[in-house]
């Protein structure tokens, strides 16, 4: 495991190599996208009608990965589109440090630097400035997350504390997916395909102009998966269909102003082994509103609303509102780069309770008031900066949080970054900590009741990170960091035997992940990271009935190596490798799987691919069932199959 | 049997994807439009002589930092001429490294450093081009800023005038003047 050097792309962004200003031989072989027509081509045309020609998706510059101070990855569009994957949580499979296990065929446990359950609560996630986990418990239901994949620009991760700009529950990490905008994603595109586990997936967007300043675009997806199969033998049962559709409108309606609304709304249906269907729809609409104020400033508003509704037979039935209104101002001022901003955001819910279990009150307003700054001061620019922060806020349940945050960022030499940070960041209660009822099958008496006076979560982190950039060909990035809980959830034994929810779990964990990018030639690059994770619970004066191991379930080791070559004009082969060492507490194996894609593009707006995934076993565990004798556990299959990607 | 089944699913296929391939020709890529527009300039401005030590003196474009191009720009200037000379190009790591050339594209990773790139690239004769409009509030001549899937031309007409460079009214017409 140690030895295996892995990981990480950092690559992006080179100064074309020239060192002392020579004049520089025309480069041989940089390929030509297939399809564009070439600079000698566009040559022939008149001055005029250069300026009325459309271009096709405008590259993207964001700022320069190798000079953030956290631990930060970007899974890109064509990382997506490599993989062949089809869903998100195997998306997160791609980057470094993430760790993502298939429950059923609907649930997925999904963490960073640990503390990983089903209902794992300590990971902020949004979509196009839309919060997606639910504050029912922190956590997100990953079986509603679509789009079409296709129009996804990028995912970012990042792996730490973010709770300065991200506020609550940003605590181990922050995943923040970003789709194109509509002026990128104009005409048809279709994409899909089908195999022996992927049953149909896919979906059709089409993009085009309003005005000559408006573009827009709608999509419709749909996913439909197989079972997954049963440890020892036997179907799942737990199929899974969704469908989704969409659009999104970007105006840039003045030079200095750009507003954006977009909008999704899916229904879906997911078989369960034990009980009925569950039934999910939801429906959400944001505007965005951001203008340049000078050179120096930028002020962006933004307002949401987002509802979703889950039905789960016989266990509880959630409908729930969200509001959110935002406002952030940035500007550059000497040698500050400043950005504040403030926010509010109010839940509703109205819960179905059940006989086995009750959220109590059965509904409920979370309201939630935050504001936040940071200043990025370049004490000496280009060479050493701090970077100070805080966000502020107050919420319905534990009152006011403080999450400040400070970090350096030293760049000694244009091809070495050192950064640090230390940081302290909230995972605020929620409905699962404070309101939830558990009833005992048989008699019908409560069992494990939640508490009013639950606190929040604390941790304050430590990190360390190291980039270096050895050869124009070969990167590494080196992040480590020592974590410090406190007031952990725990389950108490009360005196009269009743399970209360409390906080009286400390833990202690540290961690570190390699990662590399190695262009070997030009048109074979490799890939990976390997990450190594370790956690000390301190029990003190807890009773925890899950003896401090209910809140995470976390491999000490992991890798991933991807292998990307470019075979031949067109020809795509793109390889996976993972490891996942064995989880502790319900003990689930370790496994290896590869991931394979080959893919043949005979022109630039077709691609025809055929995609395997966990390819060396017919099915493996990711998550064992705590009690394999009401729910056995559900293990992932290989799959493999064809996927069509045309635009026209 | 079998191949002949096999061969006609083939043919169907590949019919399939002539077919798909055929739908309409792709748009061009942003800095292969931007090479083009940049092979213009030297087309539509005149430079003085003074900008020449000799009647031999090649056209140099400068590339400053990151180079977007790459072959693009090559393939543009390929075969052309500024008055009979050669156009070559030459790449700076930094500002600091600037020397003489007579046409200089600053990418926009550079948007840190326009200061003292417009610092060090101050000459008579030459051409500044960059890409947003913060070029030009910084003094910069020519901006070639991509806005809703086109490139526009806009020109810092002060800029320009201060300078001994002469501007075609052909490359006026399509530009935007500030």
């Amino acid at each position: 495991m140690r030895h295996l050097v892995a990981t990480l792309c950092f690559l992006a962004l080179t100064p074309a190599g020239a060192q002392a200003p020579q004049q520089t031989p025309a480069p041989t072989a940089t390929p030509k996208p297939l399809g564009y027509p070439s600079p000698a081509e566009l040559k022939k045309l008149p001055l005029e009608q250069l300026v009325d020609l459309q271009i096709t998706s405008v590259a993207r510059r964001p700022e320069p990965l190798s000079q953030a101070a956290s631990a930060v990855d970007v899974i890109t569009s064509e990382d997506i589109q490599r993989s062949g994957v089809t869903n998100f949580p195997d998306a997160l499979r791609l980057a470094p440090e993430m760790e993502v296990a298939q429950i059923s065929g609907h649930e997925w446990a999904i963490s960073t630097r640990g503390f990983n359950i089903s209902t794992a609560n300590k990971l902020q996630v949004l979509m196009d400035g839309r919060t997606l986990y639910t504050p029912l418990f922190s956590g997100v239901f990953w079986d509603v997350q679509q789009t079409f994949l296709p129009d996804v620009e990028q995912i970012e991760i990042i792996r730490g504390p973010g709770g300065t700009l991200w506020g609550a529950d940003a605590v181990n990490g922050v995943i923040n997916i970003r789709t194109k905008p509509a002026n990128e994603t104009q005409g048809f595109l279709l994409w899909g395909g089908a195999g022996n586990e992927e049953i149909g997936f896919g979906g059709i967007r089409y993009g085009g102009m309003l005005n000559a300043d408006t573009a827009y675009r709608a999509y419709v997806t749909h996913d439909s998966r197989d079972s997954l199969t049963l440890s020892g033998g036997g179907d799942a049962h737990d199929d899974y269909q969704i469908t989704q559709g969409g659009f999104r409108i970007d105006s840039k309606f003045t030079h200095d102003d750009l507003l954006t609304v977009q909008g999704d709304a899916y229904g879906g249906t997911f078989s369960q082994l034990n009980g009925g269907d569950v039934d999910v729809d939801g429906q959400n609409i944001i505007g965005r509103w951001s203008r340049d104020l000078g050179e120096n400033s930028s002020l962006s508003v933004q307002a949401y609303f987002d509802r979703t509704h889950r039905f789960v037979p016989d266990v509880f039935e959630e409908t729930r509102d969200t509001y959110d209104v935002e406002f952030q101002h940035r500007f550059w001022i000497a040698q500050h780069d400043v950005i504040y901003g403030a926010n509010y955001r109010g839940s509703h819910d109205d819960i179905g309770n059940t006989a086995a279990v009750a959220f109590l009150p059965a509904t409920e307003t979370e309201n939630l008031v935050s504001g936040y700054f940071q200043d990025e001061w370049h004490l000496v620019p280009e060479i050493f900066s701090i970077i100070g922060g805080s966000k502020f806020e107050w919420n319905s349940f534990s009152g006011f949080e403080v999450q400040p945050s400070g970090r350096f960022l030293w760049t000694p030499t244009k091809t070495q970054t050192v950064w640090g940070a230390v940081s302290r960041a909230v995972r605020t209660p929620t409905r699962l900590d404070e309101d939830v009822v558990f009833y005992n099958a048989v008699t019908g008496t409560p069992f494990l009741i939640g508490n009013k006076s639950f606190d929040s979560e604390v941790l304050v982190a430590y990190e360390l990170g190291y980039r270096v950039k050895a050869t124009p060909q070969l990167s590494f990035d080196l992040a480590g960091y020592y974590n410090d809980y406190d007031n952990l959830r725990s389950v108490e034994v009360r005196d009269d035997g009743l399970l209360v929810i409390d906080n009286l779990l400390k833990a202690q964990s540290y961690g570190a992940t390699l990662s590399s990018r190695w262009q070997a030639t030009d048109w074979w690059r490799i890939d990976g990271s390997v990450s190594l994770f370790h956690l000390d619970v301190v029990r003190g004066n807890s009773t925890d009935v899950n003896h401090g191991r209910g809140e995470g379930n976390d491999p000490e080791a992991s890798f991933v190596i991807h292998s990307g070559m470019d075979l031949t004009k067109g020809v795509f082969f793109d390889s996976y490798l993972r490891y996942v060492d064995n989880l502790p507490s319900p003990p689930t194996p370790a496994y290896v799987e590869l991931d394979a894609r080959l893919a043949w593009s005979p022109c630039k707006n077709l691609e025809v691919a055929i995609v395997g995934r966990n390819l060396l076993d017919n099915a493996h565990p990711e998550f064992a069932s705590p009690n394999p004798a009401v729910v056995p556990t559900r293990e992932v299959q290989r799959s493999v199959y064809a996927t069509i990607r045309w635009s026209f | 049997m079998e191949l002949l089944r096999q061969l006609r699913l083939s043919i169907g296929l590949t019919l399939t994807f002539v077919w798909a391939c055929a739908a309409q020709p792709a748009p061009p890529g942003e800095y292969s439009l931007k090479a083009v527009f940049l092979y213009n300039f030297v087309r539509f401005v005149d430079w003085p002589e003074s900008a020449f030590t000799s009647p031999n003196d090649p056209f140099v474009i400068g590339i400053v930092g990151s180079d977007p191009f790459g072959a693009l720009l090559y393939e543009a200037i390929a075969g052309e001429t500024y008055h009979g000379r050669p156009i070559t190009v030459v790449h700076f790591a930094t500002p600091r490294d600037i020397r003489h050339c007579h046409l200089l594209f600053v990418s926009q990773g550079n948007r840190n450093h326009y200061d003292a790139i417009l610092e060090q690239a101050s000459g008579q004769g030459l051409l500044t081009v960059g890409e947003t409009e913060s070029f030009l509030d910084r003094g910069g001549m020519i901006a070639l800023t991509t806005e809703q899937s086109r490139v526009h031309v806009r020109i810092n007409g002060t800029a320009l005038r201060n300078s001994a460079l002469g501007v075609s009214s052909k490359l006026l017409q399509v530009a935007q003047i500030r």
